[in-house]
C-alpha cells in the first residue's frame, strides 16, 4: 500500500532565496502580493524597523511593518544596501550591537534584591541574549550590567501574542530586564554590546 | 513465544521481537542491522518500505562497486551515494558537483502526533545518467557566476541567523548556507568590516536534519557553524569566507 502524504506546511518557494516560505509563522506579503521568507525580511529588517500600533479608525494593536509596502524589485534593491546601512550604524555608534530605549518600569524581587528594571525599546542593530554583558549609557557614562530577560513582542497570523526571548535588530521588545543594585535606567538610554 | 515473520527478511522468527510502524513486527538480527543505520527511536517510527528502499538502495550500490558515471570507487557506507531513475549509481563528489544545480527543497510537514518534521525533496533521484553531464555544466555555469560575484575562496557562506547555543557556555551558533566551495571543522570564518578583518574558527557542523550524517557542508546545503566567544559582529545577510591554505 503506497504511504499517504502527510500535509506540508510550506507555501512555495521564496523568490529571492528559493527556500521554502514556511507558513507556520507570520509571512511578509509585498505590495505586489509576492511573498517571502522570514530569512530574506530579516535581512532587511533594519532599515525598516518593526512596530505596532493601531491603524485609523480601529481599535486593535496591529503591526505596522513597512517592508509590506514594497515591491520585490525594491525589495531587492534594498537586500543589496543592508549590508552597507549596517556599516553606517556600525561606524556612528562605535559598537557591535545598540538598544534604544522608549519606557521604564520597575517591580519588586524580594527582600536584599535590586528591584527588576524593564527597559522597554527596540533594538536599532545586532543581537540581544539573555545573560549577555551590556553598558548602559546613562548621561553618558557607561555602566555593565547583565541582560536577566528578554521578551520580544510578536503576533502571528492568528492574531495571538507569541514572545520571542531575544533581541534582534529592526524589531520591538516588550522589555529587556535588569536587576543590579546603583543601575538607573531612562528613557532614551542606550544599551550598548561590542 | 509463538513463531512470527519478521517483515524485513521474510523468515519466520523465534524469540524477542521489536515492531515498525504499521505495527509490523522485526526479528532480533535485524533489529541489529538496522541499530547500524539509525537510532532505535528513528526507525521504530518508519515504515517497512521505507526501510526496504533503504536496504535494496544499500545493496545496489554495494553491487556497483564504482561510479557510473566517473569510474571512480564508490564507498557502500557513505550517506553521499545516490541511486538514479534507471538505477545507475553516481558517488558522493559527482551529487556534489551538480548540487549548485538541483538544490534541495527543505519544507515542515505533520511529524508523528502533533510534532512539526522537517521534509527534503531532493530532485536528484528523478534525474537518470544521461542527464548528469548537462546537469554537472549548468551547476559549473553557475559556479563561475558566484565566483565572479565573491571572489575566488575555498568557501562562501551566507549568514541568516545567529543565536547563543543554549547548551553550552559562551558558544554561537551561525545558521546560514554554504553558496561556494566546502566547510570543514577547524576552518577560520572571516568577515571584512571597515574597521578590519573579524575571523572565528568552526568548533563543529551541525548539517540540517536529512544530511545530518555529514561531516561538512559543501556548497549548495544549509547548517548551522558552531564557533566559540563573542560573534556580535556578525549579522543576518553577512558573507563569510574561508581562505585556501
Amino acid at each position: 500500500m503506497a504511504e499517504k502524504k502527510k500535509k506540508r506546511f510550506d507555501n512555495g518557494p521564496c523568490p529571492i532565496c528559493g527556500r521554502a516560505i514556511i507558513n507556520l509563522n507570520y509571512i511578509t506579503k509585498l505590495a505586489d502580493g509576492t511573498e517571502v521568507c522570514p530569512d530574506c525580511v530579516n535581512k532587511i529588517r533594519v532599515m525598516y524597523p518593526l512596530s505596532y500600533g493601531r491603524k485609523k479608525g480601529k481599535k486593535k494593536t496591529e503591526r505596522l511593518d513597512p517592508i509590506e509596502a514594497l515591491t520585490l524589485d525594491e525589495f531587492r534593491a534594498a537586500m543589496e544596501k543592508a549590508p552597507e546601512y549596517i556599516e553606517k550604524l556600525r561606524a556612528k555608534y562605535g559598537r557591535n550591537a545598540v538598544y534604544k530605549v522608549d519606557g521604564i518600569s520597575m517591580y519588586p524581587h524580594g527582600w536584599f534584591h535590586a528591584p527588576y528594571i524593564c527597559a522597554k525599546g527596540r533594538v536599532v542593530f545586532g543581537f540581544f541574549d539573555i545573560g549577555d554583558e551590556v553598558e548602559v549609557i546613562h548621561l553618558g557614562v557607561p555602566v555593565r550590567a547583565k541582560i536577566v530577560d528578554i521578551a520580544r513582542e510578536y503576533v502571528n497570523e492568528k492574531g495571538c501574542d507569541a514572545w520571542f526571548r531575544r533581541g534582534e535588530g529592526g524589531y520591538p521588545l516588550k522589555w529587556m530586564v535588569f536587576s543590579q543594585k546603583d543601575l538607573v535606567i531612562s528613557p532614551g538610554d542606550l544599551i550598548v554590546k561590542g | 513465544m509463538g513463531v512470527f515473520k519478521c517483515a524485513l527478511c521474510g523468515n519466520e522468527c523465534r524469540g524477542r521481537r521489536w515492531t515498525v510502524k504499521g505495527g509490523k513486527k522485526i526479528c532480533a538480527e535485524c533489529s541489529k542491522k538496522l541499530d547500524k543505520e539509525w537510532k532505535y527511536s528513528e526507525w521504530s517510527k518508519m515504515s517497512i518500505s521505507r526501510i526496504k528502499t533503504f536496504f535494496d538502495e544499500k545493496e545496489l550500490i554495494a553491487s556497483h562497486g564504482t561510479c557510473s558515471f566517473c569510474g571512480c570507487r564508490i564507498d557502500p557506507d557513505s550517506a553521499n551515494n545516490m541511486v538514479l531513475s534507471d538505477k545507475s549509481v553516481i558517488c558522493g563528489s559527482c551529487v556534489e558537483s551538480m548540487r549548485l544545480a538541483k538544490p534541495v527543497f527543505v519544507t515542515v510537514e505533520h511529524g508523528p502526533g502533533y510534532e512539526y518534521k522537517e521534509a527534503a525533496d531532493d530532485p536528484m533521484p528523478e534525474l537518470t545518467l544521461q542527464d548528469v553531464p548537462w546537469v554537472q555544466r549548468e551547476a559549473a555555469e553557475e559556479r563561475e557566476r558566484r565566483i565572479e560575484k565573491y571572489g575566488s575562496h575555498k568557501a562562501v557562506f551566507i549568514v541568516d541567523d545567529v543565536t547563543k547555543y543554549q547548551k553550552a557556555d559562551d558558544a554561537h551558533q551561525i545558521y546560514g548556507r554554504v553558496v561556494l566551495g566546502r566547510i570543514d571543522k577547524g576552518d577560520t570564518l572571516r568577515v571584512r568590516r571597515r574597521e578590519g578583518e573579524y575571523r572565528k574558527v568552526v568548533d563543529w557542523i551541525d548539517p540540517q536534519e536529512f544530511n545530518k550524517k555529514a561531516r561538512y557542508l559543501s556548497e549548495g546545503y544549509e547548517g548551522n557553524l558552531m564557533v566559540q566567544g563573542d560573534v556580535s559582529f556578525i549579522y543576518p545577510g553577512d558573507v563569510l569566507t574561508v581562505e585556501k591554505i
